[in-house]
Order: C-alpha cells, then structure tokens, then sequence
C-alpha cells in the first residue's frame, strides 16, 4: 500500500466535495437499536452527500468493496463511515480507501454503536443521536485535507539497558540475528540477580550452570557489546534514532589493558568493610579507628581475611607473636597509616623485649594481618561472630575485586571506599604489581555518546529495605537474614563455601522462613511479590539437603501458579518441611520458657487452628517484598515511559501489548514491570527481541500525521508550549526565535494547541476549523439542515 | 434481644464504617498477624482473626458470648501490624458496644462488670478512685477475688499510693447536664 | 515555660512519686507545670467501650477547658490519659461525632473548636526542651546503671507521629544525658495490659511477665516507665508472678521522670523512692 499519494480526489479539479456516507448495521449491534433505513435517508439530504447507503458489515470484505467501487462510479472525495468505534475499524477502512487511490484521511468514521446503540433502547432517539453523529461526520470530513503518513529510517543498534537475565537473553537474541547490541550494565559485572542464586525454583538445577555459559556468550559475542559498571545519562531522538549518553562510573581498571588475571585482588591488602573489626593479637583487642566512628554495632559486621583465610577463626594459631614487625612495616609503608609500632624493651626480661603497640591511626584495612607470618594478627568481628550474614560477598573481599569469579567482563573495579590508596594516598600496590599496566587512581568518569534505533529496559528489582520493620529483628537480631542473604550464604562461592551457618559459626538445628515480608501490606507494598512463596520452598529443601535441621514455613497462601510449582509444593511437604498457615507477627530473642533459651522465638497464629504459637529456632529467614529499582522513576522520566503505582515500568497494555511502553521505539522486559521469576523474565526478554527485531526487520517506523504543526509566522518564541508538551516534541529554534515540532515525538495530544496564546499551533486531523464543524454537526438542530 | 448473628455483622459493618478506615474489615486476608501480635489472644474464645472469619459466616453472636472481646487490652499492636489496615482495636471496642446494646451477656462477665462499675464512679464524681472501684466491683463478682487482691490494696497504701477518699469535681451540674444531654439524644 | 497540666485520677491517686518528680525534672529545665482547674476523669477505656459519643464529650469537658484558658498545649504524664484525650480531639474531626458531642457540652456551657494539641511528658521533655538542655541539667550523672525503658503500648499506638509505633525510643532519648546505659529493650511497646490484671489476673500476669523477663534478659537494673497504669502493674504482681513463672528476683520499676530528677540533683526522698513497691535499694543508697 502507498499512502504516501493520493489520487488527486482530494482537490478536485473543480473544487467539488463528493462524500459517501455508509452506515453499518453491524448485525443486530446497530440495526435492532437505530433505524438504519431511516439514517440513510437523513444522510442523503445532508450537503455535499454524492451517495449514502447501509449494508450488514460494512467491515466484511464485500463491505469494503462497496466503498471502492463508490469511490471510482460515484468520484467520491470524502467517506464517512457510520459503524463501530474508530479504534475498532478505523485501520480497515483507511486501507480500503487508499487502495481505492483516495487518501486515508480523508476518510471518517462516525462511532454509532459504542456511542449509541449499546448504551440505549430507545429506538427513536437512538436514531436521532446517529443522525447527529452522521452529520458531525459529514460536515468535518468536508473540511479534512490530504495527510501523509511519516517513514522514518530505523538505526539497527539497540541498547539494552539492564545485564539480568532478561537483558542477556534479549541480547543474545538480537545479536544471534546479526544486529548489534549494546548492553549497559550499572554493577561491575553482568548476570544480575540471578548470578547471587544457588539453586533454581522448582527443577533445582544450578543457577550458575545455566546463566553463565550464557553470560559467557554474551561477553563473546561479536555483535554485543557491554558496557558495565555503566549508566545511561540521558537519551534524546526518537524511535529509530535515539541518541543514548553513556556514563562509565570510574573502575580505576583500563578494561582493555586488563586481561582478568586476578593478581590485584590476590595482592590487595584492604579487606572489605572493616567498620565492625578488630585486630587483635593474643587475644588483646585493639578496635579499629572507624568502628568508633560508625558506632553503629547493631547494623555492621565483616568477614574475616582475604580468600585463603576465608574459615573460622578458631582454626588459624593464636600466641604464636614473634614480634618480627612485619605488620608495623606494612602499616608504615604500605598502608602509611603509621598505626602499629614495634616498642623494645631492653630492661624487660628475655623473650618479652619487644611488644607491639597500636594507636588510633589505624584505618582497619587489615594489610597488617596480611602481612603476619604467623597468624598471630587476626581481624575479628567486634562481636565475635564467625559468620556476618549482612556482609557476604561472592568475589574476593578487597578493595579491587570482581563480583564473583566468574564476572563478565572480567575487569576488577576498586571501591574507593575501602581501598587504602583512595583513604590516604598509600598503599598503591596493585598498579604496581599489575603486569598489564591496567590500573590507574586517576581515571575519570567518560561519557560516550551512542546512537541507537530501539531502547530495551530490563533493570529487575529491588528487595525492600527491612530495617524499619523493627518486629522482624533483622539488623538487630544475629541470625536473622533476608532471602537474598541467605542466596550467597548457600551459594558455593560464598563466604562460608555454601555452609548454612549461624552467626556462631555453628550450623542451625531449625530454621523459620517467613514470607510476605513487606508484600501483600498496605504499609509497605500492596502487591504480592510473586516469587516468595517459590524461593521460600527451595530455600526449605536447601536447608534441610544440607544441615540436619527442621523447617518451618510461615505463609498466608502458597501460591504455586507456575509449571511444576504445585508439584514441587507437594515435594516439599513429602520432605517433611513444617507449614504453617499464618504471617509471622514478629521475631523475639528473649526466652519465656527454657527450650527457648538461646533461641529467636517466631510468633504467628497457626490459623487452621486458631491457636498462636512460639516457635523457637536457630535462624529466620526472611522473604522480603520485590519493589521497583531505586531511581526508576527517573530512568522513565529520561525515556519518556510511564511508571504505574507501585514504581514498576508501564507498559503498553498489560495484556496485549506486556513489553511495549507508551514511547514508540522503548520496550521493557523482565521484573523492571513487575515481580516475576526467572522463566518470565526469559519469556519477556524474548518477546522485547522479537518486537524489536521486527521494527528493525521493517526498517522504517510509520509517524501518523495526527501531529501539531506550528505556523511560525504567527509564533511569538514565548515557548509556553515547549514546557507543557509531556513528550519533549517541542523545542526552540534559538536563531528564528520559535518552536518547532519534532512529529517523531509529537503523539498528538493538542495540549499545546490549547496553550499557545497566540494560536499559532494547530494538529493536523484536528484542526480548531474541523473540530468546529464537527460540533456544530452534533449540536445543531436537525431540523435546521435535514431534508424535511 | 438475642438477635441472629447475620443482622449483628451488617450492623457491626455499619457501626464501624462511621470511624476512618472501618470499611477495610471487608479486605481481611485471615493471614493472623493481628492475633499474633495480640498480648492476649491465645486465650481468646476466637481469636482476632476468628472474629472477622465468624462475622462473615453469620455466627457473631457466638463470639458476643464468648470472652474475646473482654480481653482486649486496647494495646493497638493489630492495628498499627495489620497488612489490610483494618482498624481492629476500634472494632472490639464496636463489639463491646454491640454486646451491650442487645443485651448479650458474656460467658465471663467481669470485664464488662468492671467497666459498668467505672462508668458509675465516673458519672457520679468525675473522677475515678481506684480504691472504692475495686471495692464496688469485689461486691458484684465475689468476694474471694477481694481477699486475694487484699495484699495489693496493703501493699499500696503502705506505699503511700492509695487515696481514702475519693476526690470529686466541683463542676458537678456540669457533668450532671452533659450526661442529661446525652440521655436525651438517646430519646 | 509553662504547660497546662492534665494530672489524671491515677497520676493524683496512685502515683504521687510520679507527679512530684514530673514537677522536679521539668522545673530543672525550666518548665511549670499548671494543673487544669476542675479537670475530669479521661473515661480510660472504659467509656468506649459503652458509648463513644458520651466518651469523647466527657474526655473534652478537658479539652474545652484548656481551650478556655487560652493553652494550646495540654500535657498529660498518663499514657491512657494521653490516648483517650487524643482520641476524643480526633473525633471532634469527625462531623457527626463533633454534632453531638458538641451538644452536650453546650448544655453545660462549654465549647470545643479542637485548637488543644494534646502531649505526653515525655515527649514534650525530648522535643520542646531537647537532649542538649537536658544535658546542661544534670548534675549527678547515673553511670553505670543500666536501664530498660518501657514505653508500654499507648504512647505511639496507634497515634505513630511522636516515635516509632513497634520500638519507640521518646524515654531512651530522653534519658540518655544522665549518663546511664540505656540498654536494647524489645519489649518496650508491648502491653501491660491494663484493667485485665484486675478481671482477668492470669493473662495480666502473663503480659508483664513477657515485658520482665526482657528486661532481665536485657540485664537492666531497672525498668523506667512512664504511665502511672504500667508502673503498678509491673511493680504490684511481681510476687504473684513468682508463684506462675520463673521469677524470683524482683526487678525495680521507676519512673522515667525520677530517674532524670536524680541525675538533676534530686535525692532519693524528694523523688520519692521510697514509694516504689519494688525499692531501688542501690539508687536510693547512692543519692540518699
């Protein structure tokens, strides 16, 4: 079809204007309300009528071949159609005309079924209102003109804002049909969330099997081309020809010098959080500088030593000190913090000549127990625990690491705040020992300008923050974890080498999990989070394949929609795991009777029984709601989409349109939109790819002419209208002084139509001279223009 | 009196959709945070939970006679937890009220003996003096639980923490023409 | 600076040590407290639970008296007082509660426009006077003692805008420049349960058991409350919970205000300690 010419009706030679008016009775829709015959008739007397008939489906394929043939016996110039509403047939009709050589808008349709025969029974009057509606038609069609549909060209590039799950399988997609791809991804590392999971709900299969042959491919593949520890900074254009701004945060790591050997983080003396330590030798504590200053005892933990002292510390010797002053070296001229000094005493007795002293100096980074060929140095948690379930990580825990091991890119960043070089100017190893000469301190954030044609977001979530739910004692209580905690303490990588351990270091003998934590709740969010209930299930088997333990399951409903979800409910149960129907009110760690002694005590009401019960166990899980990423708003804001109530991207239409926005050209996928589990947002991220391809498979996007049109005679440059235009069409032409229209942009909403003072806007379809003529169509008199 | 239990649920609905938030009862879950939040509810005939479950099968009569609302301590703990944002506290009080409305006697009726015999004291003297309200309500529920609160009542005025004679308002017409206000409006 | 002060019967009756060391604390940091002339009782629980309407008219009997004496500040140390009168402001927002509320006051003479902010004295010492004059008042630090600070459940529920309606910490903030430790208390809002100690006393034994053995878990000295209601209940029936639970070492209750009085220079008798049921032996050697 080309729409693009008419064929000369639309001006005719003489200036003519010969309308068809064709009324539908859509069956019995129409026809048993509004007397069809009698609308005809009405249509025939009204000006510039050259014909006017009715027929049973004016959509059906006969139907439309009534119009064509009109068209070309009758010369008509104009056609209206009186049928369903525009949304429904518009499309089929606009089609029969331009490939009946007329324009496409210079057709009309009047809606008299939606706006009239459904919502009356009054056959009368349902006939008069369709009257009305007809002539409304009539008398704006005579005034519509040619317009032409817009074909803009579509860049093949597509930016994929988001590494998850969602992001990667979109990429490869797009990338495997040889188009390119760039993939923006915020952490140091792609794979998002899915990469901190041990295991999969329901089939149980090994997340890391199945994510990282595709992260893998991801970072191999010749059309895709990642950009981590990234954010996009700001888009412009339109669907088809955006311009992205890419911001790529300091890594302090010339990605492509690094070639991911690893020696920096093995060399790296700063161990990760070091607010809750202290270094003790012997036995005597001595509490690092920072944890006074965080003073925040009940929020912070660590993990001891580098990878290889990744045990329990009761394993490594203790009072083995010889006094060698390796750790006062390292601290002097490592670290440059001066904190430990070597004191000889010749007086004192042999054998205790020497004792190490330390001093406020110290900035907890941990090189002196690097450094200690003894083990006699440790670094402890404040308050002795073994495991510090908040502060778990995958990778190595220093200051320049990678996520986990298997990171894609595999380039280390350095966090600046831990790192020693980045607290005082020391330090300075790994650029030393680094053999490709990759790492400098002095690298600055870059922004790299890209053009892409379509935009994909696929960001994922956010667990809510559970601190403020004082009842459930996380961040008060040891052993009180959320489920993404308990992920990395499962998990093999993790610190404890996937151990479920308790604060102590001892495994638990019963663990509570806990769902709807934030869900389902007017005070935090309304929505069920949707893969709780599942992940609580296989955290239950994790526990109890690993540690001789009981389990409880603290849930409202369980809700098991998926493929073999109910089936693996059903196994859990034959596993012997203990549910109880009823949200846990709160955690408690003081005893009321002696078995709960030492124990968390989990309070709900068994509510198949009606009875409240305590149930004392060594560790609670918690499963805390799935919320929109932090900043979405204004990651929708720059692309122009919508977020709903709960801060989840818009899209289209929630059901026929799931991965689609309201900016042509921007797509989302995954649990960006809503919660969703890891085979949703596969499927999600799927789709966006077929969508995508198709648009880039087309090659051009149509831009419907409903746009504004400024007369820049008329405007005045007082840009009203570019500060009230929702979609950032309008800007300033700075050198003519007025506003200009980009109609790839423009949707048509005539806002700034109504706002321009000097009324030198007008939207083509909607002219204020076509709209005029319409209502005076629909409100005049009958009698005043019927044929009486 | 003794009205069938589904006219009682339409009414305590009605009576609770005059406070903010009333209406929300119809969105209860039955997820038990409130019953597991309430100090007192394992030894409630049924349970706050329960409640709202017996409202909607018709059967709140039953719960009128039992002991559930008369061990509400008023502590707010459902309210201020519960993920549907009924306001429950408000509607044990509700219950109270609807239990004395119709005349439905609980099956342990102290709590409302106690609250009788408060209101009394607070009618007639606006104050309330805690020696001569236990001394009341020890005469309309027994004499045995007298004795054994005998040693608080020592215990206290050893302490120098009970008060022999009541104090009373001077503004006695005041009360007496609120309360004459009051009973009007009640026809 | 001075508060219009709403004493309630318990405050007047059963806990004078309570409202001479109100008085002691605040004149420390220079605020008078001036009682409501001819005030009545709040209605407690009691009245809701038989009629709301006569319950809020009789509770702003209070309030339109304050409001005739020009305060716009009503405080009150009664964690019940504090609610009830609260709540009845609230219902003067509700259009028909105000109708015929309003009705019966007017047959004695008395109005209410709902200008009274209703507070609690613990909070008005936290926010009005603040941490950092507090400090500057203190003269005989308590160090060393540990203290549990039981703000039972009606100070921050369900009305949450002065503190945290599961862990609030108006007291702890208050306390904490006398320089006692104020230790991680649980059990600060749960229940005490009011008049069920007297109608049903196994359930009232049950509830402060579960806040007292917190605070021995906790290791306090002592329990500092700030309610006349919560401080009888947790101090009178300690015996009586012996004879049920495992509770054998009695544990001081105190109110919040004497605490702060003695860290203000106050003795032992001028806060009255001697009228606590259960003797804070060790306090009242050392400020003796």
């Amino acid at each position: 079809m080309d729409t693009s010419k008419g064929n000369g009706h639309g001006a005719s030679s003489n200036g003519e204007i010969r309308v068809g008016v064709y009324v539908c009775h859509c069956g019995t829709n129409i026809a048993a309300t509004v007397d069809v015959a009698e609308v005809v008739r009405f249509a025939e007397g009204l000006p510039n009528v050259a014909v006017a008939k009715d027929y049973q489906f004016m959509c059906s394929e006969p139907g439309q071949e009534l119009i064509q043939q009109d068209i070309t016996e009758h010369k008509l110039n104009r056609v209206v159609v009186a049928a369903c509403s525009p949304l429904m047939h518009e499309p089929t009709f606009r089609r029969a005309c331009a490939e009946a050589g007329l324009n496409p808008f210079l057709f009309q349709m009047a809606n008299i079924r939606e706006q009239c025969s459904w919502v009356t029974t009054d056959k009368p009057r349902a006939t008069e209102k369709a009257k009305h509606i007809v002539r409304a038609a009539v008398s704006r069609v005579a005034l519509h003109a040619e317009l032409q549909v817009r074909e803009v060209p579509v860049n093949e590039r597509v930016l994929i804002i988001g590494g998850g799950i969602a992001g990667i399988e979109a990429a490869l997609q797009i990338a495997d049909a040889g188009k390119p791809v760039i993939l923006v991804e915020r952490e140091p590392s792609i794979g998002g969330r899915m990469a901190t999971f041990d295991k999969t709900f329901p089939t149980l299969d090994c997340a890391a099997c199945i994510l990282t042959p595709k992260m893998v491919s991801a970072g191999q593949h010749r059309n895709i081309d990642i950009r981590s520890y990234a954010e996009v900074a700001s888009v412009s254009g339109h669907v088809g020809q955006f311009q992205v701004s890419i911001r790529r945060n300091r890594r302090y790591v010339d990605d492509k010098k690094c070639n991911g050997c690893g020696l920096c983080y093995q060399e790296c003396p700063a161990i990760v959080s070091p607010k809750s330590r202290k270094v003790s030798i012997e036995g005597q504590p001595y509490f690092v500088g920072s944890y006074a200053e965080g003073g925040e005892a009940r929020k912070v933990t660590i993990r001891q030593g580098d990878r290889e002292r990744r045990k329990p510390i009761k394993d490594t010797p203790t009072g083995d000190c010889i006094f060698c002053g390796k750790c006062a070296t390292a601290c002097s001229e490592v670290v440059g913090a001066h904190a430990i000094v070597l004191r000889r005493d010749e007086s004192a007795e042999a054998g205790k000549q020497r004792s190490l002293e330390f001093n406020g100096n110290c900035i907890g980074c941990g090189a002196c127990v690097r450094e200690c060929p003894t083990g006699a140095l440790t670094v402890t948690d404040a308050q002795d625990r073994q495991v510090l379930h908040h502060e778990m990580m995958l990778g190595p825990n220093k200051a320049i690491r990678v996520p986990t091991l298997q990171a894609v890119p595999n380039v280390p960043f350095i966090d600046e705040e831990t790192c020693i070089h980045f607290r005082n100017g020391g330090c300075g190893h790994c650029a030393e020992v680094c053999p490709q000469e990759a790492i400098s301190y002095d690298m600055e954030e870059a922004i790299e300008e890209v053009e892409v044609g379509s935009i994909l977001v696929a960001t994922g979530f956010d667990t809510i923050d559970l601190a403020p739910m004082v009842q459930y004692g996380w961040g008060r209580y040891d052993n009180v974890i959320s489920g993404l905690e308990f992920e990395i303490l499962c998990h093999a990588s993790g610190s404890t080498g996937g151990k479920i351990l308790k604060a102590d270091g001892t495994p638990p003998k019963s663990v509570a999990i806990l769902h709807c934590i934030g869900s389902r709740d007017e005070h935090y969010h309304e929505h069920c989070s949707r893969v709780c209930c599942m992940y609580s299930l296989k955290f239950a088997h994790l526990v109890r394949e690993k540690v001789e333990c009981d389990v409880y399951e603290f849930y409202i409903d369980i809700r098991a929609g998926g493929k073999g979800y109910e089936e693996f409910y059903k196994r859990l149960m034959r596993e012997d795991v203990t549910f109880i129907r009823g949200k846990a009110a709160e955690v408690t760690n003081w005893p009321m009777s002696p078995e709960e002694e030492g124990k968390l005590v989990v309070k709900a009401e068994d509510t198949l029984l009606g009875q409240i019960r305590r149930v004392p166990v060594d560790m609670v899980i918690l499963s805390p709601a799935l919320q929109a990423r932090e900043g979405a708003q204004t990651l929708a804001q720059t692309l122009g989409i919508g977020c709903g109530g709960e801060g989840f991207f818009l899209e289209r239409h929630p059901k026929l349109a799931p991965v689609q926005t309201a900016a042509d050209g921007v797509y989302v996928a995954g649990a960006c939109q809503s919660p969703k589990d890891i085979p949703d947002s596969v499927a999600q991220g799927a789709a966006a790819a077929a969508n995508i391809l198709s648009l880039i498979d087309k090659g051009t996007f149509s831009i419907e002419p409903v746009v504004a049109v400024i007369d820049e005679t008329l405007c005045g440059g007082c840009r009203t209208c570019i500060n009230m235009c929702p979609y950032s069409a309008l800007s300033a032409d700075e050198e003519r002084n007025v506003a200009v229209c980009e109609s790839a942009l423009c949707k048509g909403c005539g806002t700034c139509v109504a706002t321009c003072p000097a009324g030198a806007i007008q939207q083509q379809g909607y002219t204020d001279a076509q709209i005029r003529a319409e209502l005076e169509g629909a409100l005049g008199r009958l009698a005043a223009s019927s044929a009486e | 009196m003794a009205s069938p239990g589904v006219p009682l649920s339409g009414e305590l609905v009605k009576e609770l959709e005059r406070i903010p938030d009333g209406e929300k009862i119809k969105q209860c879950i039955q997820c038990g945070t409130c019953s597991a939040s309430c100090p007192t509810a394992y030894a409630m005939d049924y349970t706050p939970r329960a409640v709202i479950a017996a409202m909607r099968a018709g059967q709140l009569e039953k719960v009128l006679r039992s002991d559930t609302a008369w061990l509400c301590a008023s502590c707010y703990s459902c309210t201020v937890r519960c993920p549907a944002g009924i306001q429950f506290t408000d509607m044990m009080y509700a219950l109270k009220r609807l239990g004395i409305k119709h005349g439905i006697t609980p099956k342990d009726d102290r709590g409302q003996k106690l609250m009788a015999t408060f209101v009394e004291d607070v009618d007639e003297s606006g104050r309330s003096s805690e020696l001569w309200l236990m001394a009341k309500y020890f005469m309309r529920t027994g004499p045995q639980a007298a004795l054994r609160d005998a040693a608080f009542a020592f215990n206290m005025w050893r302490n120098r923490r009970l008060k022999l004679v009541p104090e009373r308002v001077k503004a006695a017409e005041q009360l007496k023409a609120i309360k004459r206000a009051l009973e009007r409006r009640q026809g | 600076m001075n508060y219009l002060f709403y004493p309630g019967c318990a405050l007047e009756a059963s806990s004078p040590h309570y409202y001479k060391s109100c008085r002691l604390s605040c004149e420390k940091v220079g605020i008078q407290l001036d009682e409501l002339e001819d005030w009545t009782c709040c209605g407690a629980t009691a009245y809701v639970g038989t009629d709301e309407v006569k319950a809020t008219a009789y509770s702003a009997r209070n309030l339109a008296l304050a409001e005739r004496a020009g305060a716009t500040d009503l405080v009150t140390a009664c964690n019940a007082c504090y609610i009830t009168l609260r709540k009845s402001d609230k219902f003067f927002t509700n259009e028909t509660m105000r109708h015929d509320a309003s009705e019966a006051l007017q047959a004695a003479g008395l109005a209410y426009d709902g200008t009274v902010r209703v507070r609690h004295i613990a909070e008005v010492l936290l926010n009005d006077v603040g941490p950092a004059r507090i400090k500057e008042s203190i003269t005989t630090p308590l160090d060393g003692l540990k203290v549990a600070c039981y703000h039972g459940c009606l100070l921050t529920r369900p009305f949450t805008d002065i503190g945290d309606p599961e862990q609030p910490d108006i007291m702890d903030r208050v306390l904490a420049p006398t320089g006692a430790e104020m230790v991680d208390f649980p059990a600060t809002a749960k229940c005490c349960g009011g008049m069920l100690m007297t109608t049903r006393r196994e359930v009232g034994l049950a509830l402060v058991y579960e806040i007292l053995s917190c605070a021995r878990a906790m290791k306090a000295d002592v329990v500092a409350v700030a309610c006349p209601l919560c401080s009888v209940n947790l101090e009178a029936y300690q015996d009586a919970i012996g004879q049920v639970y495992d509770w054998d070492r009695p544990m001081p209750i105190v109110l919040f205000t004497q605490l702060l009085a003695l860290a203000q220079g106050a003795s032992a008798e001028d806060v009255g300690l001697d009228q606590c049921m259960i003797r804070p032996e060790f306090l009242m050697e050392r400020f003796a």
